[in-house]
């Protein structure tokens, strides 16, 4: 009886899943092209323009672009936020989710996993354009893909967690406008997008120490590692263990203040 | 007599027009200065100080990365405004409402122009200031000509000011909001010279090259590099500032044509 009980909560989860998905292919061809206009003008700016002005050794693009990768599902964060915040003060459409014979933790789970999904297609979507781009300096078979694939989907479980977080920490859309450029725009340039946490190191150690408490750091980190090669980036195993620390714990922390919030059995 | 009355009355009204927006961003001023103020020292500490090293782009870069910041930083208040304005075209039409006052409807878009215009200069002064506290011997203000800087600072600005507006007038009501950075203004901006001098990119490609003098935002990069780093490796300063009030005049017509067909007003 547990046993069908547990599997029909299942089977219902899946299905939420599966309609928000089916939502989210009407947008997909949109966010791909948004997403590959940005990811192409920096990746071939930076190689093809910049390198040449600044005389840059190889090795330059690839590392742009996997902190293009590496950022796609947090581009998205924003505009999920102001949806949820846009819900919570308005129609409420949660509440119906909650009205379902589901724990009131799978639907807020279900949020998570969605976000993880758009930001996986979106993502993956990214990487041939890359290769495009990059073409002779992205050699795919020099890729761990094994390592990758784990890193990638962690990054983005990992971004739908924080971005559920997020959303609970807003309390009124008023708020919402300085949420960018105070949290999320410092926490993307700091984690690394445009230079290693060794080179940090190398600069400022206290603050590269404080950006070990960035999970970004870790997601810019593994996904170079992977796609790049270890030398010169944090351990892999290092970056994956603290994503699915931090994943967990703002998976739990989110659902909790849910679950005040919306007042949720 | 009678003319001298009218326009002392259009400039009234203007003013009380300009003091209402004031009011207004009175009220976000703070927050808006300090999401400035930190947005540019993020951006300033990461590329001279970490990127920079990293790729060990030089002792130059820090200067070279600043003065496009510096550049750009009107480009977003442009991009707000214009977000809003079409937000608000396809939505509660609040516009309709100042058409409607006893002024020619040019003075209405001349208001909301010369706004973003002061918005975008504060943004680009608060970013000069924390610029300064960030790199500080590397960003020496003595060796900046301030009059031509001060120039492009002005005309730059007022060209951010109008393509604000131009570019809501350019967005069809079908193209949704939300692709109008990514496939607009990011490879306008980019595509301006952000990451390169023109001369680089005329060793690399003439005809792109060219081609990219079609864009404004390059004679507002070129122009504010000039005055901030030195006339050598740069556009000329006067032939920067000549292309820009060029453009700032086209795009002023070209703005009152589409927002004429957009709105349907009577001039």
């Amino acid at each position: 009886m547990t046993y069908q009980k547990k599997s029909s909560s299942f089977q219902l989860f899946w299905q939420l899943v599966r309609e928000e998905f089916i939502g989210f292919i009407a947008l997909f061809k949109d966010k791909v092209i948004n997403q590959g206009i940005w990811v192409a003008v920096s990746v071939f700016s930076t190689v093809y323009l910049m390198g040449k002005q600044f005389d840059v050794a190889s090795g330059f693009g690839l590392f742009t672009l996997t902190g293009c990768i590496a950022t796609t599902g947090l581009f998205e964060a924003y505009p999920n936020i102001f949806a949820f915040v846009q819900d919570f003060e308005g129609d409420r459409r949660i509440s119906y989710y909650l009205t379902l014979p589901l724990a009131s933790w799978m639907i807020f789970a279900k949020q998570m996993v969605c976000m993880a999904l758009r930001g996986m297609a979106i993502g993956f979507a990214i990487i041939p354009l890359g290769k495009l781009v990059l073409w002779h300096e992205f050699i795919l078979s020099d890729v761990a893909w094994f390592k990758f694939a784990l890193v990638f989907i962690l990054a983005n479980l990992f971004i739908g967690a924080f971005t559920l977080w997020l959303a609970t920490m807003i309390m009124s859309i008023q708020k919402l406008g300085n949420l960018w450029a105070r949290f999320i725009f410092p926490v993307w340039f700091l984690c690394g997008f445009q230079f290693s946490w060794a080179t940090l190191h190398n600069v400022v150690p206290p603050l590269a120490y404080s950006m070990l408490l960035n999970p970004m750091t870790y997601v810019m980190e593994g996904i170079r590692a992977t796609v790049i090669g270890q030398e010169g980036y944090l351990n892999i195993w290092v970056c994956i263990g603290m994503l699915i620390l931090f994943t967990l714990f703002f998976a739990w922390h989110s659902i909790s203040r849910l679950k005040k919030r919306l007042d949720a059995v | 007599m009678k003319i001298i009355n009218r326009n002392r009355f259009y400039w009234n009204v203007f003013k009380a027009l300009c003091q209402e927006e004031a009011l207004i961003f009175s009220r976000i001023f703070w927050d808006k200065l300090i999401n400035w103020a930190i947005s540019i020292a993020v951006n300033v500490i990461c590329l001279s100080y970490l990127f920079s090293k990293q790729f060990s782009l030089g002792a130059d870069f820090p200067m070279f990365a600043f003065a496009g910041s510096i550049a750009a930083s009107g480009l977003f208040e442009a991009y707000y405004v214009c977000f809003t304005l079409v937000g608000d075209y396809e939505g509660d039409k609040a516009i309709s409402y100042y058409l409607t006052l006893p002024v020619p409807a040019l003075l209405v878009f001349i208001k909301i122009m010369f706004c973003i215009m002061v918005r975008a200069m504060l943004a680009a002064l608060v970013a000069l200031i924390v610029g300064k506290i960030v790199l500080w011997n590397a960003l020496p203000f003595a060796t900046i000509d301030w009059f031509g800087f001060f120039l492009i600072f002005l005309i730059g600005n007022l060209f951010m000011g109008i393509f604000g507006v131009w570019l809501s007038t350019m967005i069809s009501s079908g193209l949704k909001r939300e692709n109008l950075w990514c496939r607009y203004i990011f490879p306008f901006w980019y595509f301006s010279g952000l990451q390169y001098t023109w001369f680089m990119m005329l060793k690399l490609s003439a005809p792109v090259a060219y081609f990219v003098l079609l864009n404004p935002l390059t004679y507002v990069m070129e122009g504010t590099r000039a005055a901030m780093i030195g006339q050598v490796e740069y556009l000329n300063i006067w032939f920067c500032t000549g292309m820009l009030m060029f453009f700032t005049i086209l795009a002023f017509w070209h703005t009152m044509v589409g927002l004429k067909k957009r709105l349907d007003f009577v001039s």
